[in-house]
């Protein structure tokens, strides 16, 4: 019978991954974290194939049959010997109504067990209702499947014996009810004669008249009685309780009236009638006629839903569980940057109070209890008050609130509990931290940690439903050999199975696009070392030596080499010559979480002399933080359509007091005063050492060429007033070195071109034809104009000279414009999600204000001259087969070895096997006659010699029993007598023959 | 008894009396009526190399008894077919029956399976596998062949050994012989 497997308890099984999987999806799409979406897909894998096992599972074959013994009574346990093929660990159910009779794991494979089955209530029943639970290994999803098993022969379950006395001699046992007369020792029976006096007889018994006649003792002697025949009718009533109770009364009224030595008859309605009573000799036999008397019974139909033992007292998966939590909470901590202390008190805490709470056992210790509910109430507390503290309500703010609740319940129930359910509660609590651990962290350890919370996770799940199914009635097995073979292949193809999925599931994700990031995700912002810039508004970094040092006021000198290598580039302080240039390392300075690439923009420079870049002289607005809002800038225009871009940026190595942001900055979340310069660069009022970290809100304007060339010029197009604002002559002004030549060549370029975007892409175009990117260019000669030389003379230059010669140029031309310092965007980390920027990304470029956008940048270094790639572009899997694609053709020479074996290993095994075959005919034939065996639907087991297979085929298939006898012995002669191997051929054709011919 | 079933003699006052050849020695067993009898220690028991059930006669042979076909009447009829040393020729043949090393290696596997079944208290002895063997060499002749298969073991495997295994106190002959049967289950037959 092909039944479907149907899911056993839809309820928290399913709910909690579910929303254990949606919180990662959350976690992930806030902060844009792949690592999150990587782990969340590892685990709804599992927990998929973990679904797929069970229902395949319970959708298999699984064969149970029972032997049932005749008689059986109500409340009292019997022995069901239950043969069962189970392909895979479950649960099985044999039910009475609303009640479990029987429930046992059978082991795998083929197995005879003794069950111990207990039902509820009297009943005559033919084939008894099976239900198979099954949940995978993970065992997070019960599925279970429905059957009926029929029964060799009935099984009739007598009534609950309700105990009575014993009805006393001479007493009226009427329609089930109690003896009425008892207590008075009176004679067993009817006075029939009188006989000698023997040993035991009772003095009273002692017949004095005729012992007085025959001068012997003689005794009365009483007729055997009637009442020693118990006879006990049953009333037949319409109330099926009544009729329950009457029952059960008369079945303790037999076994009372058996215990007493007397002799029963009962006499129960059949077919509505009473019929002739019975002779009862055992209570086994009460049992069975008052089972099937044909009284009224109720059955209820409802049948209870599998609920896995509560009780968990094993130590493997409490200990895999705290290894869980203990990773996932490592992991957490590891990104949230906690003191030392605070994190090994937490990460000590788990495992402590999990094996103080294991020890304890049933014991619950109050005091625990009471220090961990304080300690949640504490975390609530605290998670509700920060709540109501921070302006801004994001995921991140509420980071170390959040955290500590979850660590603070995690603990709390650690102690609380002992169940197996609240060992999956605290897996989930995992889970959560897992997830966000993945969110906010943006190193590559994070990977790791999270690949061993995975694990652990699985691991404990798996154990835990391990115990689970041990946890359920242990059977008594008749036969268990083989079973450890069994079970070991089995899991082992378990375990295959959801490993493959996984790596499926993940090959997919790789190719899936990296999430495009932050919606809204606010960092909150960390400040580990505080070294105020002692200057107000100046631009400070701090010297190794541990001495802040402030940009244009030099210690020791101009070009202290300790002092510049503390901003870490030239354009990171108050002016930078154009003749000097930096030698940024290879280190990572910051990562940055954002969800596409962009110049993080440290600051711009207002004036060049020709020689020197010098930042505006304006020292702006102070913002004290934690929340600064930018307010209008120079060059703002309103109304330009926007996106917005939140970036985090997490400070690896110290860096001055530069707060970096992408174009335009709208609000920066930093817990430090800020100096709002008017170009919109941030200045804080400390140096931003490493573990600093700070986000930033930024309006991108979003423009095209197209938009950006209808904008004209000062000289075409609508909107020619608004480039001549007085408010932005600055941003024109040159330096009084500017040669004529200069001015010339500006215009040489540009004049062809009406609009100021095409005239940009002339002189970026003139550049690259002309110009050579070249990190060791010559200095201009003292007194020179740097540009003049650039452009005119060495015609080789870095990035600051090119980005400064297009500001020159436009300048001349009379377009606003000026010099832009900061990083560029950096490599994405396709784990992490992060832009990780080197000291050797940091650049200077320009830009244009436009009438309509406002200030845009142009990089003439770039070849794209708008920003580096674009959003959310490539995927995870991009530079694993990049790497595969290397590593291949690194390897291909020697790679032909292991395809060559794979490709020839089944030529190996076929030309083994031949070999094989050549060497002993008797072999092949074996394997024929086994093959044909199987043709004839006979089974062939590994302990079947060939003449018992050969005499069930011939039990099967009579026509062909001569041949198979023949073909088996054959077979045998050649292989242990000295029998001629052909001959055995010969003859197991023969059988195939006469198999494939009989009628 | 033990001297006698083993070695063929009787040592009576330090003198040994050899059994004739040939020797069977045959103990049969009543359903019923066994007060005042002893069961047989576990050593003699190992003696004996079969144990069989024979049960009531079938309904033919029950008519042919009714009918008159047999009974002490026909003792005198009864003409020998063989002589004792013919017989005790035909024993020894029997020993000479070839048997291929696999077989050997599966009667020990079998011996091997009884000792770790958890329901044996006292698995099978090396005389038990011995007397195996001889029996399966014995079927083997009878069915004509000179060489002892699979199937021949497997055929007297329970007779001849089930009365060997120690069981739980209440256990019987036929417990015995279900747990043999399971026993042979087990243990994978020797294939070319």
């Amino acid at each position: 019978v092909i039944i479907r497997a149907r899911p056993a308890r839809p309820g928290a099984g399913v709910v909690a991954p579910l929303v254990v999987v949606g919180c990662g999806v959350a976690f992930g799409l806030t902060a844009g974290a792949s690592l999150v979406f990587i782990a969340v897909g590892a685990l709804a894998t599992a927990f998929a194939s973990g679904v797929v096992l069970a229902v395949t599972g319970t959708a298999r074959t699984i064969v149970v049959t029972i032997d049932a013994p005749d008689v059986g009574i109500a409340g009292e346990p019997i022995a069901l010997v239950v043969t069962s093929v189970a392909s895979r660990r479950v649960v099985i159910d044999v039910g009475d109504g609303d009640h479990v009779a029987a429930r046992w794991s059978p082991p795998l494979g083929r197995h005879r067990v003794s069950v111990e089955a207990t039902f509820a209530r009297r009943a005559v029943h033919a084939a008894l209702p099976v239900t198979v639970y099954c949940a995978g290994p993970f065992g997070t999803w019960w599925w279970r499947r429905r059957t009926t098993v029929t029964l060799a022969h009935p099984l009739k379950i007598g009534p609950a014996v309700v105990p009575c006395a014993a009805p006393a001699t001479g007493g009226e046992a009427g329609a089930g009810y109690a003896p009425t007369a008892a207590g008075r020792r009176q004679e067993p029976g009817a006075f029939h004669a009188v006989r000698p006096w023997s040993d035991g007889d009772s003095i009273s018994w002692v017949h004095w008249p005729s012992a007085l006649r025959t001068g012997e003792l003689l005794v009365r002697e009483w007729e055997p009685p009637a009442q020693e025949r118990v006879e006990i009718v049953v009333d037949r009533s319409d109330d099926p309780e009544a009729a329950e109770r009457a029952t059960g009364r008369a079945a303790g009224e037999v076994e009372a009236a058996l215990r007493a030595g007397r002799g029963v008859r009962l006499a129960v309605p059949t077919n509505g009638r009473i019929s002739a009573a019975s002779p009862i000799t055992a209570r086994w036999g009460a049992a069975a006629v008052l089972a099937a008397a044909d009284l009224p019974l109720r059955i209820p139909e409802a049948s209870p839903a599998f609920r896995a033992p509560a009780d968990e007292r094993r130590g493997l998966p409490r200990a895999l569980s705290v290894v869980s939590l203990w990773l996932a909470a490592g992991a957490v901590l590891g990104a949230l940057g906690w003191p030392p202390v605070t994190t090994a008190l937490a990460l000590i805490g788990l495992p402590v109070v999990a094996t103080l709470v294991h020890r304890a056992g049933a014991r619950h210790p109050g005091a625990l209890r009471a220090v961990t509910l304080a300690v949640v109430l504490g975390g609530v507390g605290r998670f509700v008050i920060s709540f109501g503290d921070t302006g801004v309500a994001s995921l991140g703010t509420l980071r170390d609130p959040l955290v500590e609740l979850l660590l603070a319940l995690a603990t709390a129930h650690a102690a609380s509990t002992l169940q197996r359910r609240s060992l999956r509660f605290s897996l989930g609590i995992g889970a959560a931290l897992a997830f966000y651990a993945g969110a906010v962290r943006v190193d590559p350890a994070a990977a790791w940690w999270l690949a061993g919370w995975f694990v652990a996770t699985l691991l404990a799940l798996a154990a835990i439903h391990r115990s689970e199914l041990a946890a359920v009635a242990p059977v008594d097995q008749l036969f268990p050999r083989a079973d450890v073979r069994a079970l070991a292949t089995r899991s082992g193809w378990s375990v295959v199975r959801v490993v493959g999925a996984m790596v499926v599931a993940l090959a997919v994700l790789t190719v899936v696009p990296i999430p495009a990031g932050p919606v809204q995700f606010v960092a909150p912002s960390s400040l580990p070392l505080r070294s105020p810039v002692p200057k107000p508004a100046a631009l400070g970094a701090r010297r190794p030596d541990g001495q802040v040092v402030v940009s244009g006021e030099s210690v020791s000198g101009a070009d202290d080499p300790a002092t510049a290598a503390a901003f870490g580039y030239p354009a990171f302080e108050q002016s930078f010559d154009l003749s000097a240039r930096g030698r940024p390392g290879h280190e990572v300075v910051m990562r940055v979480r954002a969800p596409a690439p962009d110049f993080w923009r440290g600051q711009t420079f207002e004036r060049f002399d020709g020689r020197r870049w010098y930042v505006s002289d304006s020292e702006g607005e102070f913002v004290q933080g934690p929340v600064v809002p930018i307010g209008r800038l120079d060059g703002d225009v309103l109304n330009t359509p926007t996106d917005d871009m939140m970036q985090t940026y997490y400070i690896e190595r110290d860096v001055p007091n530069l707060v970096f942001a992408a174009q335009r900055p709208v609000q920066l979340f930093l817990d430090a005063g800020v100096w709002v310069r008017p170009d919109g660069a941030l200045r804080a009022d400390t140096t931003l050492t490493a573990g600093t970290i700070y986000t930033v809100e930024s309006r991108r304007s979003t423009v095209t060429a197209d938009a950006l060339r209808a904008q004209g010029s000062a000289t075409s197009g609508p909107l020619q007033a608004r480039w001549k604002s007085p408010a932005l002559a600055r941003y024109v002004q040159l330096s009084a070195t500017t040669t004529d030549r200069t001015r010339e060549l500006a215009h040489a370029i540009t004049d062809p071109y009406p609009d100021v975007y095409d005239k940009v892409d002339a002189i970026e175009r003139w550049l690259a034809d002309n110009v050579e990117y070249d990190l060791d260019a010559p200095v201009p000669p003292a007194g020179a104009d740097a540009v003049d030389h650039f452009l005119f003379e060495s015609r080789r230059g870095f990035c600051e000279q090119i980005s400064t010669a297009l500001v020159v140029l436009l300048r001349s031309i009379g377009v606003p414009s000026r010099e832009a310092a900061g990083y560029a965007a950096g490599q994405r980390d396709p784990v992490a999600g992060v832009w990780v920027v080197h000291g050797e990304d940091a650049h200077a470029w320009a830009e244009v204000w436009f009438p309509l956008t406002g200030w845009q940048a142009f990089d003439p270094t770039a070849t794209v001259p708008l920003a580096g790639d674009s959003a959310g572009q490539g995927s995870l899997g991009a530079p694993i087969v990049r790497a595969i694609g290397r590593v291949a053709g690194q390897a291909a020479p020697y790679a032909i070895v292991p395809v060559a074996a794979a490709a020839a290993w089944p030529l190996f095994v076929w030309l083994a096997r031949r070999r094989r075959a050549r060497r002993s005919p008797a072999w092949a034939a074996q394997r024929r006659f086994e093959r044909a065996c199987r043709r004839a639907g006979v089974a062939v087991g590994r302990a079947d010699s060939n003449e018992a297979l050969a005499s069930v085929v011939a039990n099967r298939a009579p026509p062909v029993a001569a041949a198979a006898q023949q073909a088996g012995s054959a077979i045998d002669h050649a292989v242990f007598g000295a029998g001629d191997p052909d001959a055995a051929i010969a003859a197991v054709t023969a059988f195939e023959k006469a198999l494939a011919t009989r009628p | 008894l033990l001297e006698a079933a083993e070695e063929g003699s009787v040592s009576v006052d330090g003198l040994t009396h050899h059994l004739p050849a040939p020797f069977v020695l045959l103990a049969t067993q009543n359903p019923f009526g066994q007060a005042g009898t002893y069961p047989l220690a576990e050593g003699t028991l190992d003696r004996f190399s079969l144990a069989l059930t024979i049960g009531r006669a079938g309904a033919d042979a029950e008519r042919d008894v009714l009918l008159g076909g047999g009974g002490r009447g026909r003792l005198p009829a009864v003409t020998a077919v063989t002589s004792p040393a013919e017989l005790s020729r035909a024993q020894a043949a029997v020993r000479r029956v070839h048997m291929a090393p696999a077989i050997a290696e599966y009667v020990v596997r079998i011996l091997d399976a009884s000792r770790h079944h958890p329901r044996v208290r006292l698995g099978l002895s090396t005389r038990g596998g011995l007397a195996l063997v001889h029996l399966a060499q014995a079927r083997a002749v009878m069915d004509g062949r000179e060489y002892v298969t699979p199937g021949d073991v497997q055929a007297l495997a329970v007779a001849g050994l089930a009365h060997r295994l120690l069981l739980a106190a209440d256990a019987d002959l036929d417990a015995a012989r279900q747990l043999m049967a399971e026993v042979m289950a087990t243990v994978d037959v020797p294939r070319a």
